[in-house]
């Protein structure tokens, strides 16, 4: 009780203030309490959110790599950075770790048709979540047991993404080079 | 969040709270890190195949934590 009112007061100071880079050297635990993180949580965090999430929503169009949409509500600056630059680099795959509802993998997949996309999540409810949002019939989406991990620096050159349906580790970034997606 | 092909990985994150290049440059020390901004978003760029072919893509070459800071201070919009 004591040792999660102390990780609150942490967190709230990383979040809420500008020490966020100095905190986050000593700081040993995730930023996120991922057990309240669970698939209700997800759908009413995305409610309140006032950009558009999903292309299939609107008509679209791409000009010289710039997105545009015809809706009232516009693309989050954040998702619009990837999307975009995405459709710079074109690569010729794309894996999302931590992909939550699947809304970027589907609007990837939109902008991006030829490119072989899967993301990962270490919460199940929120996998279950991505299938009935966006990927009902296909297995774009996998589930892992542990997330990548890129705040925690002891731990984050041991941190594994594991993937539970091909029973087999992503590796982290420390060895991701040329590892990480099929190509 | 973090999004990877072959060659790239791009972070997009809550910045403040976070000392990403610090822990990107100790797991990685060889790789190019680009800052990419478009209209008020910050997004990180690390080219794993740095000095194996051009970037295929403009950004703020950025070295470390503290210009990231300032960088994020003065993103337009």
């Amino acid at each position: 009780m004591l040792a999660r009112f102390f990780q609150r007061l942490v967190n709230s100071l990383r979040y809420g203030t500008r020490l966020g880079p100095l905190i986050g050297r000593f700081q040993p635990w995730d930023d996120f309490y991922w057990p309240r993180y669970n698939k209700d949580f997800y759908r009413r965090e995305i409610s309140r959110v006032g950009y558009l999430d999903r292309l299939s929503e609107t008509s679209w169009s791409i000009e010289n790599a710039r997105i545009i949409v015809s809706s009232k509500r516009d693309l989050h600056p954040n998702h619009r950075l990837i999307y975009e630059t995405a459709l710079n680099l074109r690569p010729r795959a794309i894996t999302e770790i931590g992909c939550g509802g699947g809304d970027h993998l589907a609007n990837l997949k939109l902008l991006l048709p030829e490119v072989y996309l899967v993301g990962f999540d270490v919460s199940a409810d929120q996998l279950e979540f991505a299938r009935e949002r966006n990927f009902a019939n296909d297995g774009v989406v996998r589930s892992c047991l542990y997330e990548l991990r890129v705040d925690a620096h002891p731990r984050w050159k041991t941190s594994r993404t594991f993937c539970a349906e091909h029973g087999r580790d992503i590796p982290t970034l420390h060895s991701a080079r040329g590892k990480l997606v099929a190509s | 969040m973090a999004v990877i092909s072959r060659r790239y990985i791009l972070l997009e994150e809550n910045w403040w709270r976070h000392n990403y290049l610090r822990l990107i440059q100790s797991v990685l020390p060889d790789a190019r890190v680009l800052a990419l901004t478009n209209s008020g978003a910050l997004g990180l760029l690390v080219d794993l195949n740095f000095g194996h072919g051009s970037c295929q893509i403009d950004g703020i070459k950025v070295s470390s934590d503290r210009d990231l800071q300032i960088l994020l201070r003065n993103v337009p919009g």
